[in-house]
């Protein structure tokens, strides 16, 4: 029986005219495949996985555990390709002195939706990074979060769109802060085309005792078309005195310097955009230092080429 | 031993002194179509007004309680009285205002800043004026500024009847709603084209009955190329059961006039602001708020700006302080809808002794408005652990022709800087009132300079004894 389910929620909501205090996503539970994996890596071990989560049919379901024990480093490779309905699940847990990084590729089929969902916590002095790169031609949902339970942990993410055609992409991040002298960074940038529609929530939230703690966010939208919708609302949640938070937004079309830096170089406006279109995700190729991974983002890309290109042909 | 401050000379019951309750008339409390016909009757409103009110009454029925923001459970609207009418009928000389009134106003100094620095003055009690004036020189200029209820039945009522709640209207919201259908007082002002006021009119707002509301209407209209700068100021004594404060106010900016509208806000600490305000700027025109939010229990207050017209402006700049056992949800959203329009936000906000306060913005650009230009910066000081501060900021942009900035920050006193000025001899409350007033100079220096007095006088009040 498909219900709505009411997924990447505002910690604190706002005006509903707005439309951004959550996403309202028609799922079918019943139909759901559900599977369920662990990753762990043991105390002192260094680990890498690749991960493929791919729809098994209908509204399948995959949820996946990820826990690195103390002092323990765990990286992961992960893509979802969504051809149908998918929702995947991860859960990360970094012990004391644990490093988790999740680089992820997100990439649902025209007309299919991808429901991705990270719930993390750390413990003293571990670190969780998350990377997503966001493609495809389908709706993505991401309702991320990690808690920094204890003292001088930290959270750093990156997220980085290519919207296009109908697609939306809706984006929640949440850094809850507990211990002192806990650390979260939240960047997001990237290019929204055609008719492409895109939410980032991002919430700091600085818990009282979270003393020390300092937090920052930052969003930059490229504007490529007056189809386009962006909608970013980034919150800052305060209930401890001795912290510092901050956020900025930058949302717009190709800025007169950049463009004239590219002009000066013989580059025109449409092939400057097409460039800044793809650099956040390029960016990330160039982070995960993972050539199977970096190659699957590269192949993606380079169907987009291919698409502008016959577009541009007529055929 | 004596408390050593900065502030000793400023006696805060100068806004919490109660007056005896002489009205003359007070509606029971609770919100009925009965009430509501009888209410109107007292009112003596015109006959599309009395429907106007009922159907606003039905609207107000019928929506839900918002589900965002402050709670507002501690408000019980049937024990509300929503009409409260003073001893006295309006009147245009503070000689025949009765004596309790009049001495309210005097230590709220606003017939001192009338003869000084005003062009002229409402000062409401309650839910009617009792005073109401303006200097010969702005009146042979065509300036009209009236009381609601006058401008509603004479020459100008069917300005005030095409204007009336058409910004505001009251399916916007549950309190817009019960605006409508209980709305009483307020000023109507209309500067014709052209006409430049250099000093500016002032409105008052005083609640004196406990467990009421106000409910009052103001409607400004600056015609093609005129200007204004309109203060207004609200206070109310303290009691120990809430009282409200829905008000509503419609500005209408038309081609290439400008609007300052300033506010000092100061209700009492057992208030529920639950104001609303919005302007509608013409081609070329201009609209600058000033706000300061320091009083009300619990406030929600967030000026909106359209900005419909080609080349038209909006700059917001406020400052909110929240200290014990207040919840103020304050802020500004703007729309652009015409071309090369531009919106600027600068807001401080400063949490004490428990206080929450939240900063919420909305800036929506509609795809019409190729060219928009806008900013948004909102900053944020911790005083303790006790307290809470949020930002809650939203951009919607549906055009590519936009260029959109926003930056906020959130922290506490640099312990440098308050050695800094202990240093220098200052003690440390001493040194943390004068760098929360600097902090808050964006609007202090905005202001004209009585205006700012009170204001950094406020702010210094409220950090007295803000150390251990």
């Amino acid at each position: 029986m498909k219900e709505n389910l009411r997924i990447n929620r505002l910690p604190v909501p706002t005006w509903n005219r707005l439309q951004v205090n959550d996403a309202s996503v028609e799922w079918d539970s019943e139909e759901a495949a559900q599977k369920e994996e662990r990753i762990a890596a043991a105390s002192g071990e260094d680990k890498k996985f690749h991960l493929t989560i791919t729809d098994q049919g209908d509204y399948s379901s995959k949820k996946v555990t990820v826990r690195a024990e103390k002092n323990s480093s765990i990286t992961i490779y992960e893509v979802c390709r969504a051809a149908r309905p998918l929702r995947a699940e991860l859960l990360l847990e970094a012990l004391e002195g644990a490093d988790i990084t999740l680089y992820q590729l997100l990439t649902p089929l025209t007309r299919t939706k991808l429901l991705h969902r990270v719930s993390g916590s750390c413990g003293e002095n571990s670190q969780i990074r998350l990377v997503t790169a966001m493609l495809g031609e389908g709706d993505i949902y991401c309702d991320h979060g990690v808690e920094l339970l204890g003292d001088h942990s930290s959270l750093k993410v990156q997220a980085a769109y290519l919207g296009k055609g109908n697609q939306l992409l809706d984006y929640n991040m949440t850094a809850d802060h507990y211990g002192k002298n806990t650390e979260s960074e939240i960047k997001a940038a990237g290019a929204l085309k055609d008719a492409a529609r895109k939410i980032f929530r991002g919430t700091i939230d600085f818990k009282k005792g979270a003393s020390d703690s300092v937090g920052s966010e930052n969003e930059t939208v490229l504007m490529l078309s007056d189809e386009a919708v962006n909608k970013t609302v980034p919150l800052i949640l305060c209930a401890e005195e001795s912290v510092e938070g901050s956020h900025g937004a930058t949302i717009g079309e190709l800025d007169d310097e950049t463009l004239f830096y590219f002009e000066s170089r013989g580059i025109k406006r449409e092939e400057a955009e097409k460039i800044l279109s793809k650099a956040a995700i390029k960016r990330i190729m160039g982070l995960c230092g993972d050539p199977e991974f970096a190659g699957q983002i590269r192949e993606l890309l380079a169907e987009e080429d291919e698409e502008k290109e016959n577009e541009a042909e007529g055929l | 031993m004596k408390e050593k401050s900065v502030i000793e000379d400023i006696d805060r019951s100068i806004y919490d002194i109660r007056d005896q309750e002489n009205d003359a008339y007070r509606m029971e409390s609770g919100l009925t179509p009965q009430i509501i016909e009888k209410l109107s009757r007292e009112k003596e409103d015109p006959a599309w007004m009395q429907q106007f009110r009922l159907q606003s009454l039905q609207i107000y029925q019928e929506m839900p309680v918002p589900n965002w923001g402050p709670s507002l459970e501690g408000l019980d609207i049937d024990h509300i009285a929503t009409y409260v009418r003073p001893n006295t009928n309006m009147k245009n000389d503070w000689k025949n205002v009765p004596q309790d009134i009049k001495d309210t106003f005097e230590r709220l100094g606003i017939p001192q800043a009338e003869r000084k620095s005003l062009a002229g003055v409402g000062a409401q009690y309650d839910s009617e004026l009792v005073y109401h004036n303006v200097r010969q020189e702005v009146a042979t200029e065509g300036v009209v500024y009236l009381d609601m209820e006058s401008a509603m039945k004479g020459e100008y009522a069917d300005m005030v009847r095409k204007y009336f709640m058409k910004l505001v209207p009251p399916h916007d919201h549950k309190f817009a709603a019960l605006h409508g259908a209980v709305w009483s007082g307020g000023s109507f002002v209309y500067v014709p084209k052209g006409v430049h006021l250099s000093i500016p009119l002032q409105s008052y707002f005083r609640l004196n009955a406990k467990g009421a509301g106000q409910f009052e209407h103001t409607l400004i209209i600056v015609d093609e190329g005129a200007s204004l700068h309109f203060i207004e100021g609200c206070s109310a004594p303290k009691y120990n059961v809430a009282n409200l404060h829905a008000g509503c106010v419609e500005l209408y900016v038309k081609k290439n006039a400008s609007l300052r509208y300033s506010t000092i806000e100061n209700w009492s600490k057992n208030m529920y602001n639950l104001n609303t305000k919005r302007a509608l700027v013409e081609e070329g025109g201009t609209i600058e708020w000033i706000s300061g939010s320091f009083g009300s229990h619990v406030g929600c207050l967030y000026p909106m700006s359209i900005l419909k017209g080609d080349n038209s402006k909006m700059e917001f700049t406020g400052v909110t302080f929240a200290g014990a056992g207040q919840n103020l949800d304050t802020g500004a959203k703007v729309v652009h809808v015409g071309k090369n329009t531009s919106s600027f936000m600068d807001t401080r906000s400063i949490s004490k002794s428990g206080g929450i306060s939240t900063f919420r913005s909305s800036v929506v650009v509609e795809k019409s408005a190729k060219g928009t230009k806008s900013s948004v910066s909102c900053q944020s000081l911790m005083l303790d652990s006790d307290s809470r501060s949020d930002t809650i900021p939203a951009m919607e942009i549906h055009t590519k022709d936009a260029a959109i900035g926003h930056e906020a920050k959130i922290g506490s006193i640099s312990g440098d800087a308050i050695f800094y000025l202990m240093s220098r001899g200052m003690t440390e409350e001493e040194a943390r009132a004068l760098i929360v007033s600097g902090f808050a100079d964006n609007v202090s220096k905005e202001l004209p300079l009585e205006y700012a007095v009170e204001m950094n006088n406020l702010i210094q009040l409220e950090m007295k004894g803000s150390i251990g």
